[in-house]
């Protein structure tokens, strides 16, 4: 079971491309596509999902060439898009029924894995209820009852946990555990702790290139000996956010405790401190960006 | 707050973004296609079997009618969706919660409408000199006599059109289908009235005509009565000298009334403008069964899943009947439950109607569902489920054509009344007539849905092709058929052909981005 790219790209105009030579093969396992927004995840994610058409390049399923014959892919495809609408007008059971028989699913067996979806997402109760009035959270909660229908091997989400709450967010982190098994989960975020539990392979992309895509530990043994931390007084901390690679502050008595990427020790009181996925993803995109120091919120 | 500067961003933003739109461009080229024919000849104003000399006066007034209207008629459909734009895009949400007012908001739209349609105005005005200097039959260029027909009839006219259109978006249950239906009935109902003076008239050619008259009557073998529009290459010769009216208060005032009309209009939409509440309103509340508590707020927050690996297994097995019934479902579960009262009704006129006027039952039973069928082909753009659905197999063989077949159950449905009459008393040809027009308006509709991506093309051509055909009986457009003499469903079934061809190249082209 393999999913391959290769020199994929994807041109909106004449001078911008939002996605270009990228290549990469998915096998079963959970692949976390990191990124700030506007890297071309969701271009990627589109393509691979047979709803955008690449300008360059290939995709396959067990070498079958997607472009051409996209049913190939569709008919084992879960797929939650970032942004997707619902019919209104038409309840849990209803909407879910209706995509299950553009699946092509057999309806009695449909039935009983709806029922199942919607007891597994707790929305048994609102079953009923038009989706209309669904609030954010158990819109979501429908996208992923609809990407799941078809017990797919290929699960596409993108940014699947905007509109969760935090709990939600450890619990669907925990769902695409228990599911990944056998099958190719890819899950697009620019969350860094939404993969860092979860994923066994990071693809870092940055203006629609790939940068790196290896597994979270290789990614970390990068970062490693080039995180610091030091505590500043507080009227210090604009001025090192002028200089500095800052991945994290935290207010304490004394000052602010910077949390500082550099090759090199900033400051005569600064110690080395073990990195997080979140140092070494900003790391990457730093170095990408030709090392100017870049806080993580503009990111 | 400064409540002009507040009204300028409102409209301004809007107008922007209204006028870098491709629907904009198209009816501003029909226009002025259409204004250049003026200067050919292939368009003109007749008057006792005589045209007027191309002057500034009248070109000026044969302009300015084209576009009171050619605007009356399409621009209304351009500028109708700016509520409802903002309240699909989020916008609505953000503005609601700034100290906006409601006339404020209401004011800036109306504004942002009349600047569109006054753009298309203006941009006939400039091509109004080049066009008198083309048609050389008096090349000098008299600005007054050219320009003061465009302000003083067009304008208000916009007026009117950008109001009204607010009005409808403000009201929730004239959106939509509804509400371009009901235009166009009113403007086709008053565009005649208005020319025989019944009602106020909105063209400016009944305050035109006199003076024109006057001007021809003088000319051998002139023919009382005779005066309108000419369209189409039957030239009248060219036989006297007109060179415009004189302006006078009475004139002036008479135009006022439209502006002040417009301002009325506006300030009615305030009353009905629920400033992006999209909750149920008081009345509907106390009506409504006391819903069952929130699970997501009635209880402590849930868990997003468990168990994932309890999940039933699932096989594939494809229905066409399942997807066709789900097709089915959506474009009915829409839709309140006076429109089914009213299908009801349709079906019902079918059979209680006496055997001889029967068929007639047809002439609203095909337009009541015109709401229904507008949502085909562009439903999954409307709610943006198009990447859901087109991520299924085969989205081109499995869910277009259910969803064709659904139209033209809709379509058998309304018309069930009449059908079922017809088979009774052995009317087969009625009854293939019958099924041939059904086909033809779901295929119209799914083709001009997933061509346009809006239900407005379709909602727009229908309307216009039920005025033609079933109500003024124009063969050649008349889907039912009840005023053929002879039996055309093989027509209708090529045209049929074609719209599905439309259909299936729009949605693939979709497909294929």
């Amino acid at each position: 079971m393999e999913l391959t790219i290769a020199n994929l790209g994807k041109q909106y105009s004449r001078s911008h491309w939002g996605l270009s030579e990228f290549s990469l093969c998915f096998q079963p396992g959970i692949i976390g596509l990191l990124g700030p927004n506007g890297a071309g995840k969701s271009t990627l994610m589109r393509m691979l999902a047979t709803v955008m058409r690449p300008t360059t390049g290939t995709i396959a399923w067990n070498g079958v060439d997607v472009v051409r014959s996209p049913d190939a892919l569709r008919g084992v495809l879960g797929y939650l898009p970032q942004d997707f609408g619902v019919y209104p007008n038409l309840n849990a059971v209803e909407f879910l029924s209706y995509i299950a028989a553009i699946k092509g699913l057999d309806g009695a067996s449909a039935r009983k894995r709806i029922d199942a979806l919607l007891e597994s997402l707790y929305l048994q109760d609102a079953r009923k209820r038009p989706l209309g009035s669904y609030s954010g959270g158990m819109k979501q909660r429908i996208g992923i009852a609809q990407a799941l229908l078809n017990d797919p091997r290929v699960l596409i989400v993108d940014e699947p946990t905007v509109g969760l709450d935090p709990e939600q967010r450890i619990a669907f982190r925990n769902l695409l555990t228990e599911l990944a098994g056998d099958r190719i989960v890819i899950l697009s975020t620019h969350i860094v702790s939404d993969v860092e539990a979860t994923a066994t392979d990071l693809a870092i992309v940055h203006h629609g290139r790939l940068l790196r895509h290896a597994p979270p530990e290789a990614i970390l043994a990068e970062a490693a000996g080039r995180v610091w931390e030091w505590t500043v007084p507080s009227a210090d901390l604009a001025a090192a956010r002028q200089r500095l690679l800052i991945s994290n502050t935290i207010r304490r008595p004394d000052g602010v405790q910077l949390r500082v990427i550099a090759d090199t020790a900033p400051d005569a009181a600064a110690r080395p401190a073990i990195p997080t996925l979140e140092d070494a993803y900003l790391g990457v995109i730093a170095g990408e960006n030709g090392g100017a120091a870049q806080s993580m919120e503009a990111l | 707050m400064n409540t002009p500067r507040v009204v300028y961003h409102l409209a301004r933003a809007d107008f922007l973004e209204r006028i870098r739109r491709y629907s904009f461009l198209v009816v501003l080229g029909v226009v002025l296609t259409a204004c250049y024919y003026v200067h050919t000849d292939n368009i003109d104003i007749h008057v006792g079997g005589y045209r007027g000399t191309m002057n500034s006066a009248w070109m000026g007034a044969v302009m300015t009618l084209i576009v009171t209207t050619l605007l009356g008629m399409s621009g209304f459909y351009l500028v109708n969706n700016c509520v409802s734009r903002d309240e699909q895009t989020g916008v609505g949400q953000i503005l609601a919660a700034t100290p906006v007012s409601k006339l404020q908001y209401v004011c800036g739209k109306a504004l942002s409408n009349f600047a569109v349609l006054s753009l298309i105005v203006f941009v006939l005005m400039l091509a109004a000199v080049p066009l008198q200097w083309l048609a050389g039959e008096d090349r000098t260029i008299r600005l007054v006599p050219l320009l003061s027909p465009f302000v003083l009839f067009a304008l208000p006219l916009v007026a009117i059109i950008s109001a009204f259109a607010i009005l409808i978006e403000t009201v929730s249950w004239l959106r939509g289908a509804v509400g371009n239906v009901l235009y166009f009935i009113l403007f086709v109902t008053l565009l005649p009235l208005g020319f025989t003076g019944v009602t106020p008239d909105f063209t400016g050619i009944r305050f035109l005509q006199p003076s024109m008259e006057q001007a021809a009557q003088h000319l051998p073998n002139y023919h009382q009565g005779d005066f309108g529009f000419n369209i189409g290459p039957d030239h009248r010769p060219r036989g006297f000298e007109w060179n415009g009216v004189a302006w006078n208060a009475t004139a002036l005032t008479g135009q006022a009334f439209w502006l002040g009309l417009a301002c009325g209009l506006c300030l009615i939409s305030t009353l009905t403008f629920n400033r992006f509440d999209r909750s149920p309103s008081a009345l509907r509340r106390a009506l409504a069964k006391r819903a069952p508590p929130d699970p997501e707020t009635a209880t402590a927050p849930a868990p997003l899943a468990r168990a994932p690996r309890s999940l039933p297994p699932v096989k594939l097995g494809f229905s066409f009947l399942s997807v066709f019934v789900a097709e089915l479902k959506l474009l009915l579960k829409g839709m309140p439950w006076w429109w089914h009262i009213g299908a009801l009704g349709g079906i019902v006129a079918g059979f209680a109607l006496p055997a001889d006027s029967y068929r007639q039952a047809l002439w609203f039973a095909w337009i009541w569902p015109v709401g229904v069928w507008s949502q085909m082909g562009n439903r999954e753009m409307r709610f943006q489920t198009g990447e859901l659905v087109f991520s299924a197999p085969r989205p081109l063989w499995r869910q277009l054509p259910a969803t064709w077949l659904a139209g033209v159950t809709v379509g058998i449905l309304a018309a069930s009344g009449v059908l079922i009459r017809m088979a009774a008393v052995g009317d087969w040809t009625g009854v293939e007539k019958g099924f041939a027009g059904a086909v033809f308006i779901a295929s119209l509709a799914l083709a001009f849905g997933a061509s346009s991506g809006t239900s407005k093309l379709f909602e727009g051509c229908f309307t216009g092709l039920w005025y033609l055909g079933v109500l003024n009986r124009v063969p050649v457009f008349d889907y039912t058929q009840i005023s053929a003499p002879g039996n055309y469903t093989a027509g209708w079934l090529v045209a049929s052909g074609c719209a599905l061809l439309l259909a299936f190249t729009g949605r693939l082209a979709r497909l294929r981005r």
